[in-house]
């Protein structure tokens, strides 16, 4: 029988939160019948795209929340929907770092992102409101 | 005792149950073995980040990571690894990977990783990933 959508809502108020809001997204999975890899990679989208908003979002400005909505539909899949009022930043320009680069000429960082990108079924960003809305489907 | 989990902050999360990132060190013959047990993202970095870095590379000889309790690796994480392969590769030694789960080791590969050390899940095949 397809499960009902469900939501859950999170506000990070920087790194302190993101530890266990993601841990209660594991549990928000779980509960829902999400399996171990799906959620792994929705674990990941966590971590990256706060981490990279709260590293890199804020230059000066003042620093509001995150929000992070969790969606599961259907059909097994999951919607995870990131909000911050940084200035605009689209993650998903940022150019694929070359992975396939020897060891003295690889650079160390700029993975996050294409991790995400790589191991998700679709991404998307949109400037809604003056606030940034990335959105990832695990 | 193990305290219960109902302290709860005013936006609901729990904060008392992660247990921190360990390393554990043991240095043998050939090489030097690092054991990651917990969670490698940006705050398991934070806790064994130095420590793995000074670990890895103050024997000066190779390196061989258990990841079989590593429950999860981040870009921060993976950073970590590269940063110590490169500096090991300087005095013409080798990192490798042991034992990492399925999904740690998707994450390793959707990285590149496999490109830039050796991943392999026998300890028996330890001593030619190091040559």
């Amino acid at each position: 029988m397809p499960r009902m959508p469900q939501r859950l809502e999170l506000t990070l108020h920087g790194f302190a939160d993101l530890e266990p809001a993601s841990r209660r997204v594991r549990e928000f999975l779980r509960e829902g019948g999400i399996d171990d890899r799906r959620s792994y990679h929705a674990d990941l989208a966590i971590e990256e795209i706060v981490v990279n908003v709260l590293r890199h979002g804020a230059r000066g400005g003042p620093k509001g929340p995150i929000g992070l909505t969790v969606e599961l539909d259907a059909a097994d899949g999951v919607l995870l929907t990131f909000a911050d009022d940084e200035h605009e930043f689209d993650p998903w320009s940022l150019p694929a770092p070359d992975v396939n680069a020897p060891l003295d000429e690889r650079k160390v960082g700029g993975l996050g992102v294409h991790l995400v990108r790589t191991l998700a079924r679709r991404v998307a960003y949109e400037r809604k409101g003056g606030r940034n809305e990335t959105r990832v489907w695990i | 005792m193990v305290p219960p989990r109902t302290s709860l902050e005013p936006h609901g999360f729990d904060r008392l149950a992660q247990e921190p990132m360990k390393i554990e060190c043991t240095s043998k013959d050939d090489f030097t073995l690092v054991a990651l047990d917990g969670r490698l993202d940006v705050e398991g970095v934070q806790q064994v980040g130095d420590a793995f870095s000074f670990q890895v590379t103050v024997g000066r000889k190779p390196a061989v990571v258990d990841c079989s309790r590593l429950s999860f690796v981040a870009s921060l994480g993976i950073g970590l690894l590269v940063t110590a392969a490169k500096a090991l590769s300087r005095s013409g030694h080798k990192l490798v990977l042991l034992r990492p789960s399925p999904a740690v080791e998707e994450t390793l590969r959707t990285a590149g990783i496999h490109h830039l050390m050796p991943i392999v899940h026998d300890d028996a095949a330890v001593p030619a990933a190091l040559r």
